[in-house]
């Protein structure tokens, strides 16, 4: 018989070896959850992409932040990765020549004065959501790459939100306590998605384009009567097929994002290229500028999802400016009308944002509340309309597992889960 | 004497018995539920197809309480997928171009212009009695206190009303503390509750 012992005096080069094995696991799994996860190309490496407009970051954090700072941090990862950039004097003199003051989007003008005077194929625009350097550092970001062809359509969109004892690792190794490094992870993030998306594109399924179809097709009064027809639409029972058998009985397990509510109509709408247009929701939260910063999120599901071509917000925006809109509690049909006509739009969505708080020392959960209504351009009628609601903790009962710490990632799960539900409900394969 | 004492014992009986019966009926009647609806037995409630939520009166301190249950309720009467809900935006249009003054408690005359405007076929009118926390000695919970009337469109007589409350401080909370459920899933099943109310 071989004791432990005899064994382990046997062989004691082999435990020193383990042993140190073991402590470089110990340290490389604290510091795992810091990698990028794509390899940063170096200087040397030759320029690729789109020609790119770098916009300087909107702050939607509601507090100060190091913006300069962050913009130049922002161009340098760009440039070190080897992306095509505007040359900043170049922005700097066409945003003094035409007074440019907004900065969250870019409207169709300017887009196409952008594109005639710099040579921009692409304008990167960035918003900050959250930002706080006193520990845990926090940061939320979010950026968007804006085409300047024609109608400035989002291509692609991504966001990172993190604090710094999220992923605290063994022993704490994972803790982030500088917020240059946590701002600067962040920033080789969005640098890497984006880069993903230029080199690899993902491969859409080609849909006819339901504007080009409306144009196209004669216009006659009995269709247009048909479509005023005052009769509401009539939902079927709501399918509860894909879930499992156990959350079916009594509602035992649901999906922890998805929307309290909700109604569809069960029209089909990924049969065509829809163009959707996002209004600005109704604010009734205490965040300032936390009905934007849902609006953004909504967005990138909604790019990312790639059944519907989403207007930039920028454009809307200044249609809306121009059109004299003003929506104190909620969209009007005259207003679907103005919009939808002057963007060329089929689906417009609106929504009213009840809560959004973010996560503070005092243990307070990130709590985010909103419902959102869709609304076809011909009708009028409401196709979609939920009512979502959850907080960080939601479905956390062992040693904080699936805890969310910002009301960024909450809100970016909750638009997925809404997403998700919205195409299950209005595709033609359900 | 024998006949007397029986019929004596008899009599007693039967006042026990019927003191029993009134008790159980006294019971029955606190326990009853259809007190706080009502429902117009001549309505045809099939026929309502689309109707308009009005803003509802606010007596809670929450300054947002009407809106945000208007909303839940909207959603939750739309997600059965029999009433069609008027978007907000165009009840708030209607009511600006008819001039209505008094948008949470309109007159006849107003709800049957407002119906015409709207191409509604009711108007649903609500009043937050209550909303938020309550306490009670070291006991708190969250409370709701809702009540509904349903309009119809053409005449302006109310067909439907109901009233309900949900939430409070219950003996789990006297006994354990803790502080009940929150405000939002009260809210749902308030909500949930009156719609029950209106379908049955």
């Amino acid at each position: 018989m071989i004791s432990l012992t005899s064994c382990s005096n046997k062989y004691p080069l082999k435990r020193l070896m383990l042993a140190l094995a073991g402590i470089c696991c110990c340290v490389l799994s604290g510091c795992a959850s810091q990698s990028v996860g794509y390899p940063l190309f170096s200087s040397s490496v030759p320029s690729w992409g789109p020609k790119i407009a770098v916009y300087p970051i909107e702050n939607l954090s509601g507090a100060p932040a190091p913006l300069r700072e962050l913009q130049e941090e922002l161009a340098a990862t760009l440039q070190r990765a080897g992306a095509r950039i505007v040359d900043q004097a170049a922005l700097d003199g066409f945003f003094e020549r035409h007074w440019v003051r907004y900065v969250g989007g870019i409207d169709e003008a300017t887009s196409a004065a952008l594109r005639d005077e710099t040579g921009a194929d692409a304008v990167l625009i960035t918003n900050l959501e959250l930002y706080n350097e006193q520990f845990p550092p926090r940061i939320a970001m979010m950026a968007r790459l804006v085409s300047t062809v024609d109608l400035p359509e989002i291509r692609w969109m991504d966001s990172y939100a993190r604090t710094g004892d999220e992923a605290p690792g063994l022993l704490g190794l994972g803790i982030i306590d500088d917020p240059v490094r946590l701002r600067g992870l962040g920033f080789e993030y969005l640098e890497a998605s984006m880069r993903k998306f230029i080199m690899n594109p993902p491969e859409r399924e080609h849909k006819a384009s339901a504007r080009e179809i409306r144009e196209n097709k004669p216009f006659t009064i009995s269709d247009l009567m048909d479509k005023m027809k005052d009769e509401p639409r009539q939902s079927a029972a709501e399918p509860v097929n894909g879930r499992p058998w156990f959350s079916q009985v009594g509602e035992l397990v649901s999906y922890r994002y998805q929307p309290r509510t909700w109604y569809s109509s069960h029209d089909v709408l990924d049969d065509q290229l829809r163009s959707i247009a996002l209004i600005p929701f109704l604010d009734l939260s205490t965040r300032k500028y936390g009905a934007e910063v849902l609006v953004l999120h909504l967005a990138k599901q909604l790019v990312l999802d790639g059944r519907f071509k989403v207007v930039e917000l920028g454009v809307i925006r200044d249609k809306i400016l121009v059109s004299r809109i003003i929506m104190t509690s909620g969209i009007s049909n005259s207003n679907i009308d103005v919009i939808s006509n002057s963007l060329g739009v089929e689906l417009v969505i609106n929504g009213k944002l009840f809560d959004y708080l973010e996560s503070n020392t005092a243990g307070q959960n990130p709590k985010v509340d909103f419902s959102l209504q869709m609304f076809e351009r011909d009708t009028r009628k409401i196709l979609w309309n939920s009512h979502s609601r959850n907080q960080g903790n939601d479905g956390v009962f062992f040693f904080d597992v699936g805890q969310i710490s910002t009301a960024s990632a909450l809100t970016d799960r909750m638009s997925q889960s809404l997403v998700y539900r919205l195409n299950e409900n209005a595709s033609e394969k359900r | 004497m024998e006949q007397r004492h029986k019929k004596k014992q008899s009599g007693l009986f039967g006042l026990v018995c019927a003191a029993l019966l009134g008790l159980v009926l006294m019971a029955c009647g606190g326990c009853a539920s259809q007190g706080d609806l009502f429902r117009d037995p001549s309505m045809d409630f099939g026929a309502i197809r689309t109707v308009a939520v009005m803003p509802f009166t606010n007596l809670s301190r929450d300054q947002l309480a009407g809106e945000r249950v208007r909303d839940v309720y909207s959603n939750a009467l739309m997600s059965t997928g029999a009433i069609y809900s008027l978007p907000t935006g165009e009840i708030a249009r209607a009511i600006s171009n008819i001039g209505l003054s008094n948008a949470t408690a309109p007159s006849i005359e107003d709800v049957v212009k407002l119906s015409k405007a709207l191409k509604a076929d009711a108007i649903i009118t609500g009043v937050v009695r209550e909303y938020g926390d309550v306490r009670a000695g070291n006991a708190a919970a969250d409370v709701i206190a809702l009540s509904m009337q349903l309009i119809e469109g053409q005449t302006g007589r109310v067909v439907w009303s109901a009233s309900t409350s949900q939430g409070g401080i219950g003996i789990m909370e006297k006994l354990f503390g803790g502080g009940g459920k929150p405000i939002n899933d009260v809210t749902e099943k308030a909500v949930n509750d009156l719609i029950n109310k209106l379908f049955e």
